[in-house]
Parts: C-alpha cells; sequence; structure tokens
C-alpha cells in the first residue's frame, strides 16, 4: 500500500453529507427533529383546545342576557345535574355500554374465524367485509339503515313475508325501546350504532386472537378444561386486551355521536346532540362543554377500572 | 448380541396400546399419511421414546394420544379403554409442549394449579399440590412470578410441573428440551429420568436427539415416513439394528455388502475385493444370500497385522477419541473409531497401509431395504 492512498472512505460531501454524519453520530437529535413537528402540533393545536374547551366548562351564562361570563364557577356543572340532563347523559352512556357490548358479542366469532381458521383468500376477503363499511360515506350508510328500518322498509316486508309482524310490534310497543317503527326508536338507533362501529371492535379482537398461540388453547384442554373452560379461562382472557381496545372505540364513539340518533330515533337527545344544540342555537358555549366533559370523564373512570380489573395483565 | 433379560425388564401392565393406528391430512391424491401402520405397547412406568427425523410422524403420534388429533383409523388403548375419539380433557393424560405454552396471564403458581382448577379440585388441594410440584421441580420460590419473568430453563420446570400436577396416566413430552442450551439439557435429561422413578409416571418422550434417546430411555421406537421401524432397549437399538435407516439415523455406521458362504451357529460371508467376514445368526440366513452388514465405528479394531488391508485417507482427532478414515480394496470408505487413552500418540500417518478386523458380534445383519 502506498503512503498516498487513504484508508478512510471519503464523505459524502455538500450540506446533505455533512449533516448525515452529524444525524448519524447523534440519535437523540434525529429523534427530536422527527418527534418536533408532531409533538407541537398535538400539544398546541390539540391539547390547547382541550383546555379551552375545559376552561369555557367553568364559566357560566348570564340567564337574562344570554352571555357568558369569564368567572370561574361550577356552576355549569350544578346544570348539569338537572333532571333533565341528567337523563341525556344516562341515556347516551346506557345506549354506548350496549353498543358496546353487543359489538363485542357480534365481533368474536367474526374475529374468531378470521384469526384460527381464515387462510389466504378467507383472509382477505374477511379483512374487505370488516373494512368495506368504512370506506363508504357515514351519511350514505345511516340513510341507507333509514329506508331499511322504516315503516315501509324491507325488514317489515321481510317480517311480514316470515308472518313474524305480531313479534316485531309486540316488541315496538315495549316502551323506552319500542316505538312507531324501528327508524324511530331506539332499537334502532341501536342497530346502525351497532352495525356503523363493528370494524373497530372487530379488527383489535382480531388482532389479539391472532396472538393467542393454538398451543396455548391445546394446554387448556389438554389440563383438562373443557371448550366453556377454556373459553373463560385462556381465550377470554388473552383476548381481552383486544376487546377492551375495541371498545374504547366503540364506546366513545357512542357517547360522542350526534348523528346517528338525529336520523333514526326517537326525538330525545344524546350527548353529542345536547353539545350541538348547546354551542349552536343555544349559545350556551359553557354548557356544551361541561357535556363534552363528560365523555372524558367516563372514558377516564372506564380504563382505569379496565386495569384495575386485571384487563391488561396479557398485553 | 442379544440382550438378556431386556424384555424381561418389561412391565406386564400396558398403560398404552397402539393397534394399527393410522393418520392422513387431506382427502383423494393428495392425502399425505402422517402415520402409516403404527403398533406398540407401551408399558407401566416406562420411559419410551420415539425418536425421528422432522417429519416422521412422532409429534402426529403424540397428539394423537393427547387427544389433539383423531386418527384416521386404529386404536389407542389406555389401560384396555380405547381413548382415540375421546376429546383431550377427557384424557388422563398430560403434555409437556415443545414451546412450554404457559398460560401469560397467570403466575406460575397458578399455571401449575390449572389443571387441578380445570377438574374442580378443592382450593387447599390445589394448594398443597402446587407447592409438592414446585418443590418436586425446585421452584418454589418463584410460585409468585410471572411466567414472562423467568428463564426459560425455568419455564420448562414449570411446564413440567403443570402438567404433572393433575397426577396424569401418561406423561406426554413434546421435544421439551430443544429449545434449552447444551449444558442445560444435559441437566434436564438426569432431572427428567429422576421424575419418572419418582412419580412412576409413564413417560413418552419425542425427540430427534438421537443421544438424548439412548441416555434417558427404557425403550426406543425409531420411526420415519409414518411407521415404526422398530422398537427395543436403547442397547438394542444401537447394537442390533434391523433396520438401514435405523442403523444410520442412530450414531455413525458401516455398511457392508456381502455374500453368505457358509451358515452354521456363526456365519461366513464374504465381501468382494475385502475377504470373508465372521458374523452371529440372525434370523433366516441362506447360503448364496446378498445381505448388508453393519458395524459400528468403534466395533472396529485397526492394527499393522489385521487379516483385512485397508489405507488410511483421514486421520481426526475429537478429543475423547480419533477417527480414522479409511479405504478398502474395493474403494467403499469406512470409519473407525479408537480412544484415545492418556499419552496414547497415533501410531499411524495419513496414508499409511494397515488392517482391521471385526469381531462377530460386532456386525449386524441389516434387513435389505433401502430407504
Amino acid at each position: 500500500m502506498t503512503a498516498a492512498e487513504p484508508v478512510i472512505l471519503p464523505g459524502r460531501g455538500g450540506l446533505f453529507g455533512t449533516l448525515s454524519d452529524v444525524l448519524w453520530r447523534n440519535p437523540r437529535l434525529t429523534l427530536l427533529l422527527m418527534l418536533a413537528p408532531p409533538l407541537l402540533w398535538l400539544g398546541i393545536i390539540y391539547l390547547g383546545s382541550l383546555f379551552a374547551l375545559l376552561a369555557q366548562s367553568f364559566f357560566s351564562i348570564d340567564e337574562f342576557s344570554g352571555l357568558i361570563r369569564y368567572e370561574w364557577t361550577l356552576k355549569t356543572y350544578a346544570e348539569l345535574l338537572r333532571p333533565s340532563n341528567l337523563d341525556i347523559i344516562v341515556r347516551t352512556v346506557t345506549m354506548a355500554a350496549a353498543v358496546t357490548l353487543a359489538s363485542a358479542v357480534v365481533a368474536f366469532p367474526i374475529a374468531y374465524y378470521a384469526a384460527r381458521y381464515a387462510r389466504g383468500k378467507w383472509k382477505a376477503f374477511f379483512y374487505l367485509g370488516a373494512m368495506l363499511p368504512l370506506w363508504s360515506s357515514y351519511l350514505v350508510k345511516i340513510y341507507a339503515w333509514k329506508l331499511i328500518l322504516a315503516k315501509e322498509g324491507i325488514l317489515t316486508w321481510i317480517f311480514a313475508k316470515l308472518h313474524l309482524t305480531p313479534v316485531l310490534e309486540a316488541w315496538l310497543s315495549i316502551p323506552v325501546i319500542g316505538g312507531n317503527s324501528l327508524s324511530v326508536s331506539y332499537t334502532g338507533t341501536f342497530i346502525v350504532f351497532v352495525y356503523v362501529w363493528l370494524p373497530y371492535m372487530i379488527l383489535p379482537t382480531q388482532a389479539a386472537l391472532e396472538r393467542v398461540p393454538d398451543s396455548m388453547l391445546e394446554a387448556s384442554s389438554d389440563l383438562g378444561g373443557s371448550p366453556a373452560q377454556t373459553f373463560r379461562h385462556v381465550l377470554l382472557p388473552l383476548a381481552l386486551p383486544g376487546i377492551i381496545a375495541g371498545s374504547i372505540f366503540t364506546f366513545s364513539l357512542t357517547l360522542g355521536d350526534y348523528i346517528i340518533p338525529q336520523i333514526i330515533g326517537s326525538s330525545r337527545l344524546f350527548i353529542g346532540q345536547a353539545v350541538y344544540a348547546h354551542q349552536g342555537t343555544a349559545g350556551n358555549i359553557p354548557l356544551a362543554a361541561a357535556f363534552t366533559v363528560v365523555p372524558i370523564v367516563i372514558m377516564g373512570l372506564y380504563l382505569w377500572m379496565a386495569k384495575r380489573q386485571g384487563a391488561f395483565d396479557a398485553l | 448380541m442379544p440382550e438378556p433379560g431386556a424384555e424381561a425388564t418389561r412391565p406386564s401392565k400396558n398403560a398404552i396400546e397402539l393397534r394399527n393406528v393410522g393418520k392422513s391430512f387431506g382427502a383423494g391424491a393428495n392425502a399425505f399419511f402422517a402415520l402409516k401402520d403404527v403398533s406398540a405397547n407401551i408399558g407401566e412406568n416406562e420411559f419410551f421414546t420415539l425418536l425421528g427425523p422432522s417429519g416422521c410422524g412422532k409429534t402426529t403420534l403424540l397428539r394423537c394420544i393427547a387427544g389433539f388429533e383423531e386418527p384416521t383409523r386404529g386404536e389407542i388403548l389406555l389401560y384396555d379403554q380405547d381413548i382415540a375419539s375421546l376429546p383431550p380433557y377427557r384424557r388422563p393424560v398430560n403434555t409437556v409442549f415443545q414451546s412450554y405454552a404457559l398460560f401469560p396471564h397467570m403466575t406460575v403458581g397458578e399455571n401449575v394449579g390449572f389443571g387441578l382448577q380445570m377438574l374442580n379440585r378443592p382450593r387447599d388441594e390445589i394448594a398443597s399440590t402446587v407447592n409438592e410440584m414446585l418443590r418436586l421441580v425446585q421452584m418454589e420460590e418463584l410460585r409468585d412470578r410471572r411466567t414472562s419473568e423467568i428463564s426459560g430453563g425455568q419455564q420448562q420446570r414449570v411446564a413440567l410441573a403443570r402438567a404433572l400436577a393433575p397426577k396424569p396416566k401418561v406423561l406426554l413430552l413434546d421435544e421439551p428440551l430443544s429449545a434449552l442450551d447444551l449444558k442445560l439439557r444435559k441437566e434436564m435429561q438426569v432431572e427428567l429420568k429422576r421424575l419418572q422413578t419418582e412419580t412412576g409416571i409413564t413417560f413418552i418422550f419425542v425427540t430427534h436427539d438421537q443421544e438424548e434417546a439412548l441416555t434417558m430411555s427404557d425403550r426406543v421406537a425409531v420411526m420415519n415416513k409414518g411407521d415404526i421401524l422398530q422398537i427395543g432397549s436403547p442397547r438394542e437399538i444401537y447394537n442390533q439394528p434391523k433396520h438401514r435407516f435405523v442403523a444410520d439415523f442412530i450414531g455413525d455406521i458401516n455398511f457392508l455388502d456381502a455374500i453368505v458362504t457358509e451358515c452354521g451357529v456363526t456365519c461366513q460371508a464374504e465381501i468382494v475385493d475385502v475377504g470373508m467376514v465372521e458374523f452371529l445368526r440372525e434370523g433366516e440366513i441362506a447360503v448364496g444370500q446378498h445381505i448388508t452388514l453393519a458395524i459400528r465405528p468403534e466395533r472396529i479394531t485397526l492394527s499393522a497385522q489385521a487379516r483385512h488391508p485397508c489405507r488410511i485417507e483421514n486421520i481426526v482427532y475429537h478429543g475423547t477419541d480419533t477417527i480414522y478414515h479409511l479405504r478398502l480394496p474395493n474403494d467403499d470408505r469406512m470409519l473407525a473409531r479408537s480412544q484415545n487413552s492418556e499419552g496414547h500418540a497415533p501410531a499411524w500417518q495419513t496414508g499409511d497401509d494397515i488392517g482391521w478386523a471385526a469381531a462377530p458380534d460386532a456386525l449386524a445383519v441389516i434387513a435389505d431395504n433401502p430407504s
């Protein structure tokens, strides 16, 4: 080797070459540069507006002038506890819980099939089937359901053809969940909620089930676990993180939705509609803000309880 | 040499009887026969090993006994009762899985107690059995740990304790040591043997490791392509392989093609261009028959005066012994192994012409069935 021959490979040159060298030597700097824009976005735009909203809920409205009084008070929260407002909260939370429970029950067998049996094109078919509803417009789907559930709709027709009209009528005559037709009853709202949020429950449940090795289920039955015991003691606990993840979607999306109950269901309000009404026509921003805080608090409580129950232990 | 009493040590009672068990996957022309026609008796308290290369059907057979697969045909008797179509949870048979399959959402103690919990045993009985089992595998102090917080070797012990806790009639072990490093594996081999003796439970052990099979088992069944080729004690399997595959799969061996020239109490056969060898008569052998003789490298004696000439092509030092690669006059290769004794320097060098000999009982007659 001659002395003139360089041993070190030449730099890439230019500004980018120098920058590459610096970034390679300082991985923390690289990380900072990558994370700064999204963190700024999250910190300022998202959290900023959230805190602005929170702050609004501690103001109150002057009942005579309709103007907002910028003084710290819990008066608006007291207003939340009025029977009419409390009704809205209870109604929404009950609906969200029912929708979540039903979604979990409907999603589980589908997810189980997809995770344990579907292979090749059937797996592709599953993903397509689960996600297809997410690709079409939300409003179109809801209006489609309005037609299906209407008194003159296909469901009423099917019930008539099967000579089951009395069953439908008996159901609709049940107070609270019944009504004139499915499209103006809570039952209708419930059905559409379950339909619209189902993919959000199926996909995480399927992902969780996919991670449960076959040998785990075999071990359970090998040790004397009947299918019911295996489900209760092994499969369900291991799938629970996925089901909880799905329920976070279905629960919070139902808590906040204001379109579905407006188009399908009775005229009684849900939280989303109340927020919409108060911040719009009524101009009662503080009450709207206080209503918005309710789902946040409920979700917080829900996750805390799920954690305490050990729902995330298998993660 | 037939082992006197090798069969006699077998217990009279059968824990498991396999009768013409067959298992195929798929149907029609695409059908794959994982098990063809397997019959075997596994005695009570026996350490029985299924040995074979991957894909030989040993794991399928184990899964049929456990109940994860239903045999396409045949019977599996557990103490004279056919269990072939029972679901796994109704069989008093437990499995140690290759992947251990410990439940990640439970502690070590809960894992061990799972089987008893499934059988709805009283709480205090579960607690005392769990402690007893953890003591048996020396894991008492880890009872409240998560299974993800313990090492692979410890997980192995927990899996063993979990499978032993319900006191199964038969314990199935599916290559349980394959994930452990060599030293730990040797330790666990001794440990498994101790557990089997202490608990008196029948063990059916699946492995592809011939050394593991030889060191631990009371009897070994060598499998290939969905069939059991030979069942016998480790000594029989090693010294009297009946099958070319069995001989070849376990350890090193030399095959010699020969023609029988004389057969009385001992027989003579001629290896073309090599010479006459003497071997013990076994089964029906006729003069003029073409046979294959098998001999282990360590049963070959090398000396300058021995009657059959050979040339040393290579000498490989192995620490405890030395392997000589030999070339015979008929151009066949042969391996010979000699133990290295203290201060023993190799007597020969590569290229030396020497001689080899074999005692009559060192030569095993192989049924000629190339597979």
